[in-house]
C-alpha cells in the first residue's frame, strides 16, 4: 500500500504557468501593471536590447516580421519546445522563489540553439527516421529534401519500379534475363525412291523377325523361372530362379529418363531459390552487374547521377523514391492478419519468416472476392429486372 | 496560449517553417478563437497540433484536455505569449475567459 502511494506521488505532473510578455525595441511608456496578474507562477519579459550592430536576433526589433521571429524565439525557449531540448530553463527555478513577485528577463543566445547541440540532435533524429524503411525520407516534418530531386508521387511508384526491374534485367547484355533455347526448325522430309521404301520395309521386317526366336527363348525361360520361383521360393524367398522377369530399358528410353530426372532437379533448385533469402540464392553475376544495380538503386533513392540509365533532369529535378521500403525489402516488415481471419489461420501476422503461410490467406480472400463478385452480379441482374419492370409499368401507365 | 489573433497569425507561418526545418518539437497551440463557452456555459478549449493528418502535415484542431489526458506528462508548461503593446486591449476584451482557465 505504501509503495502504491509512493508510485502515485512519483507520477504527479508538474504544472508550470508562465506569463511571457514580449515587446519591441520601442515601447510607449505607460502602466503595464495589469499584465502582471497574480495567477501565474512567473512573469517573463522578453525585450530586445540596444546593440551596436543589427546582426543579432534581439537588436533593432520593430513591429515587423523580425518581431514575430523574435517573439517565437523567446516562446520556444521559455516553453522548451526547441527540438530535442525538452526542458524550459524556467523549470529549473524554484517555484516558491519565482512567485515572490519578481519579473524574469528572458535572454536567448541564438548560437546556443543553432550550434552543434541542435544540429546534432536534429541530424540524429533525421538519420533515425531515415533508417526506418517505412517512413518517407522526404517527409516534410523531418525535412531532408535533397536539392534537385523530385519525390515520385505514390501513383507513379509501380511504373518506376517496373522500369527499374526492366533496367536491371537488361544490364550486362541482359545477363539476368531468361534466354530460351533457340528452337530448331523441323527437319525436311526425305525423298525415297520406290525400291528404297521396299528395301527399308524389308530391313525393318527382318530386324523384327530375326529377334522373334530370341524373345521366344526369353519368354520360355521366364515362364519356367517364374513357376520354379513361385513353387520353391515364393515371393518372400531368398532367391529368384532363372533370368530377370523385367525387360531391360531401351537405350533411347534410358536417355530420356536421365534427361527428365535432371530437368526435375533444376526445377526443384529454381523453386527453392524463389522462396529463400537473397544470400542463399544461387544466381551468379559479374562485379560490374552488381555495382550497376547498386548505382541504379541508390540513385533512385538519393538522386545521384543516373544519366547512364537515361534518367535526365526534368525542369532541373530528378525523380527519387520517397520511401526506402518502396524499393528495398524491409526484413522487419509484417502484415497484420485481419482479426476475422486470425482464428481460422491460427496466425496473427505474416512476416518474411513465415511467408509460406500466405497461401491460405490468399485462398480465403480470393474465395470471398469470388463470392462478392457473384453476389454483385446477382444484385445487378436483379436491379436490371427491377428496372425493366419499372419501364414496363410506366409504359402501361402511359397507355401503350 | 496566444490570445492575440494578429500575433498568432503572424507567428503561424514561422512556426510551420521552423517545424519543417526540424527546429521545433511538438506542442499544443491555443489561440483566441480556440476558447469559447458553449450553450451550457461550459468552457470549451481547442488546440492546434502539428500532425500528419488527412490533408498531410499541418495544424489540426484537437480538444486540449483530451490530448493532455491521453498521455502521462512529467511537466505541463502553460505559456501565455502576449505583446506589451496589446496587453491593455486584450485584458479588457477576453480577460474573463482566460482568468477562468487559469483559475481552473
Amino acid at each position: 500500500m505504501a509503495n502504491a502511494r509512493l508510485n502515485e506521488m512519483q507520477q504527479v505532473t508538474r504544472f508550470l504557468k508562465i506569463n511571457l510578455l514580449v515587446s519591441p525595441s520601442k515601447v510607449v511608456e505607460q502602466d503595464y501593471s495589469m499584465a502582471f496578474v497574480k495567477n501565474w507562477d512567473m512573469h517573463v519579459v522578453a525585450s530586445p536590447e540596444d546593440r551596436s550592430t543589427p546582426w543579432t536576433a534581439d537588436a533593432l526589433v520593430r513591429t515587423d516580421e523580425r518581431y514575430s521571429r523574435f517573439a517565437l524565439m523567446h516562446l520556444a525557449s521559455t516553453a522548451g519546445i526547441w527540438n530535442g531540448l525538452g526542458t524550459s530553463p524556467f523549470e529549473l527555478i524554484d517555484r516558491e522563489s519565482a512567485r515572490d513577485g519578481g519579473i524574469w528577463l528572458s535572454r536567448v543566445f541564438v548560437n546556443a540553439i543553432l550550434t552543434d547541440g541542435l544540429s546534432r540532435r536534429v541530424a540524429a533524429k533525421v538519420l533515425d527516421e531515415i533508417a526506418t524503411a517505412t517512413k518517407d525520407i522526404y517527409d516534410s516534418k523531418i525535412a531532408v529534401q535533397v536539392r534537385g530531386t523530385r519525390p515520385i508521387p505514390p501513383d507513379e511508384v509501380d511504373k518506376w519500379i517496373d522500369w527499374m526491374v526492366g533496367q536491371t534485367f537488361s544490364l550486362e547484355d541482359a545477363f539476368l534475363s531468361f534466354n530460351p533455347p533457340q528452337s530448331q526448325p523441323a527437319p525436311g522430309k526425305l525423298t525415297w525412291l520406290e525400291w528404297e521404301q521396299i528395301k527399308n520395309f524389308l530391313l525393318f521386317s527382318w530386324d523384327k523377325l530375326k529377334v522373334i526366336p530370341w524373345w521366344m527363348y526369353v519368354w520360355a525361360r521366364r515362364l519356367v523361372g517364374r513357376k520354379l520361383t513361385q513353387t520353391f521360393q515364393t515371393d518372400e524367398g531368398l532367391a529368384q530362379v532363372g533370368i530377370s522377369q523385367n525387360d531391360p530399358m531401351d537405350l533411347r528410353d534410358q536417355r530420356l529418363a536421365y534427361k527428365l530426372a535432371s530437368i526435375k532437379e533444376y526445377a526443384e533448385t529454381a523453386k527453392s531459390a524463389m522462396s529463400t533469402t537473397d544470400a542463399q540464392r544461387s544466381a551468379k553475376g559479374t562485379p560490374r552487374l552488381w555495382s550497376n544495380i547498386r548505382k541504379l538503386l541508390f540513385g533512385m533513392l538519393d538522386g545521384s547521377d543516373l544519366s547512364e540509365f537515361r534518367i535526365s533532369e526534368s525542369e532541373g529535378l530528378v525523380p527519387v523514391f520517397s520511401n526506402t521500403s518502396q524499393v528495398i525489402t524491409d526484413p522487419a516488415d509484417a502484415f497484420q492478419i485481419p482479426a476475422e481471419y486470425r482464428q481460422e489461420l491460427r496466425i496473427d501476422q505474416i512476416t518474411w519468416a513465415n511467408i509460406d503461410q500466405v497461401d491460405p490467406l490468399i485462398n480465403i480472400t480470393s474465395e470471398k472476392l469470388r463470392a462478392m463478385k457473384a453476389r454483385q452480379l446477382e444484385i445487378n441482374s436483379r436491379l436490371e429486372q427491377v428496372n425493366k419492370d419499372i419501364d414496363s409499368s410506366e409504359a402501361r401507365a402511359r397507355g401503350y | 496560449m496566444l490570445p492575440d489573433e494578429k500575433l498568432l497569425s503572424s507567428l503561424q507561418p514561422i512556426m510551420q517553417e521552423w517545424i519543417e526545418e526540424g527546429l521545433l518539437g511538438r506542442f499544443l497551440l491555443v489561440g483566441p478563437k480556440s476558447i469559447h463557452e458553449d450553450e451550457n456555459d461550459s468552457l470549451v478549449i481547442n488546440a492546434d497540433l502539428w500532425a500528419n493528418g488527412s490533408q498531410g502535415f499541418g495544424f489540426y484542431s484537437v480538444n486540449l484536455f483530451e490530448q493532455i489526458a491521453q498521455y502521462e506528462f512529467e511537466v505541463v508548461r502553460l505559456i501565455s505569449l502576449r505583446t506589451l503593446e496589446k496587453v491593455q486591449k486584450f485584458l479588457r476584451s477576453r480577460m474573463h475567459c482566460w482568468k477562468r482557465l487559469l483559475l481552473q
